[in-house]
């Protein structure tokens, strides 16, 4: 009887475990998006009113741009300072393929930053801006979306997981 | 015959429908009806044994063999 109990606990704890893990990434992607928006942003000011050389203002757009897309952005900037003939496009890329797992980030929201990479550090000041400019105003689109798919999943999730427990052990009992 | 099997009937029905609502409310309707379709196939799975247990008894009963 009492292994039956904790075994119904274990199980419990494990379905409302990974419903709070998925609820979770729903709330976790705003907060990367705006971070990108933020890092972006200020990557803009660099480029339009600094000229800084690029690994410089990719270091000054992470520490704006919060923790998970601030380490993208710092990753890229390393990359783009030790190695040899990569564009700013290229090391960013490259930081976003090593994170892709740990992010929140969807394919979709990918592609908007994508787009960017062949234009980073490698056309004029005008078109450089441009594109951040439009880079930006998508992400924010698309964190008007995450945060709508928040509200709507975040708590389903959670219910979800702690009941299917629940009713798996109610069936195996 | 134990009660404990309706008490167990009983509590898969509560919490699928409340799964059902949740779901429901979040829009995913589709998924809402599939759970409450497994919950109707489970408990209709603990129902047939004790169907099968009460025909037999039938028969028995009445001799039909």
């Amino acid at each position: 009887m009492t292994l039956k109990l904790i075994g119904a606990a274990l199980t419990v704890l494990a379905t409302a475990w990974i419903g709070f893990q998925v609820a979770a990434r729903y709330g976790r992607r705003p907060a990367e998006l705006r971070g990108f928006q933020n890092g972006l942003s200020v990557l803009v000011t660099e480029v339009e009113y600094g000229a800084t050389p690029m690994p410089d203002a990719l270091r000054s757009a992470a520490r704006a741009a919060g923790p998970v897309a601030g380490a993208i952005l710092a990753d890229a900037a390393r990359r783009l300072a030790e190695g040899a003939g990569i564009t700013p496009g290229e090391a960013v890329s490259a930081a976003l393929e090593e994170r892709r797992g740990s992010t929140c980030l969807t394919p979709a929201d990918e592609e908007i930053l994508a787009a960017l990479f062949p234009v980073l550090g490698a056309s004029d000041r005008q078109d450089q801006v441009r594109h951040l400019r439009l880079a930006i105003d998508r992400l924010a689109a698309a964190e008007a979306e995450a945060a709508d798919e928040r509200r709507r999943y975040e708590r389903m999730y959670r219910y979800v997981g702690v009941l299917s427990g629940l009713a798996l052990v109610l069936i195996l009992i | 015959m134990d009660v404990q099997l309706l008490f167990r009937i009983a509590g898969v029905g509560i919490i699928v429908a409340v799964m059902a609502t949740v779901l429901k409310q979040a829009g995913k309707d589709e998924q809402g009806q599939m759970v409450t379709l497994v919950g109707v196939l489970v408990v209709l799975m603990m129902v047939v044994t004790l169907l099968g247990k009460f025909f037999n008894l039938v028969k028995a009963t009445f001799g039909m063999y």
